[in-house]
């Protein structure tokens, strides 16, 4: 079993224990860790250096913000008029 | 013949989020609803051959690109987008000063989240519809469909590595595209990162503007962005 973990000087300046991975990795996985498209191992990494990194922690809340949001304001409303042109499309393509 | 109850059942429910999407890629509501149209009209056609129990979203949404770029792309050839030239990372993010003064005694709000929530739904359309055609599809299916690499990749043919590429890729251009927005609301800084380099707690605000200065009155203070090279090693 590998141990994780080392003292590191952040670019906030102050030395910390990072349990886990480091910034560097968090930085190059944060995507892949916000999609929920890491395994197991690498995901408990990248979670524990963001439990101890504050930088590192905020960059990936924004990101996870803005992924939100994108999803959330992205939205539009289905013309009434569309509906009705589809099922007719649908009803008329029947044999 | 397709079982037309069960094919209205199973995919009409959809429409909603392909408008969305059709909106998005083409750009006009009138080639959206045209493209929508034929999406579920080819699906129709083909309901036969779908294989109850997979996913009905994904199958829609490939019929969808599919339609898109063989009869709505504004020009057939598609530029060499996968060669443009990269954005920093996290752009937006570098560029919103750690705190800035307290506008009311009300609730404390980070300066990032005042930052997301004060764009406008059409300015998130916007911004994205800015994007080449390959990222703006990438950002659509990940982020605002919710779809898997996996999926993603079974929706557009391409290769898992590339999807991810085209996902991660697309969210910095997209960042670099909603920083033009909040500039002017005093924001975020209007060049260089106010989240720089390596900066000793306590030091010298970087990329701040000055109080007193009649700016936006946003301090920045001397914390790194995300930890970046040498942290660690």
């Amino acid at each position: 079993m590998r141990i994780r973990g080392r003292i590191v000087t952040g670019e906030h300046g102050s030395a910390f224990f990072d349990p886990g991975g480091n910034c560097t990795e968090a930085k190059v996985e944060l995507y892949r860790y916000i999609d929920g498209e890491l395994n197991d191992d690498t995901r408990q990494v990248i979670q524990q250096h963001l439990d101890a990194c504050e930088p590192c922690f905020r960059a990936y809340g924004f990101a996870v913000e803005l992924k939100r949001v994108l999803a959330d304001r992205c939205k539009d409303h289905v013309p009434p008029s569309l509906v009705q042109r589809v099922r007719e499309a649908i009803e008329a393509d029947s044999p | 013949m397709a079982d037309k109850a069960k094919f209205v059942d199973l995919a009409l429910v959809h429409m909603g989020a392909l408008y969305t999407a059709a909106l998005r890629m083409t750009r006009n509501p009138p080639d959206a609803e045209d493209l929508v149209q034929e999406t579920f009209l080819k699906a129709y056609r083909g309901f036969d051959g779908f294989e109850e129990g997979s996913n009905v979203r994904a199958w829609l949404y490939r019929i969808l690109t599919n339609t898109f770029i063989n009869n709505y792309r504004a020009a057939k050839r598609r530029p060499d987008v996968e060669n443009m030239e990269d954005v920093e990372d996290l752009y937006l993010f570098k560029r919103i000063p750690i705190s800035r003064p307290s506008q009311s005694g009300g609730p404390q709000r980070s300066v990032e989240e005042e930052v997301l929530e004060s764009f406008t739904d059409d300015e998130i359309k916007e911004a994205l519809e800015s994007l080449p055609e390959t990222f703006r599809l990438a950002l659509l299916l990940a982020d605002v469909e919710g779809f898997s690499y996996k999926e993603i990749a079974e929706i557009t043919g391409a290769p898992i590595g590339t999807v991810m590429s085209r996902i991660h890729r697309g969210r910095r251009f997209l960042e670099k595209a909603l920083h033009p927005y909040v500039i002017s609301r005093g924001l975020v800084e209007q060049d260089g990162p106010a989240k720089v380099g390596t900066v000793a707690p306590g030091s010298a605000t970087s990329g701040a503007v000055p109080a007193g200065t009649g700016g936006s009155g946003i301090v920045a203070s001397g914390a790194g962005a995300m930890c970046g090279s040498g942290a660690g090693s």
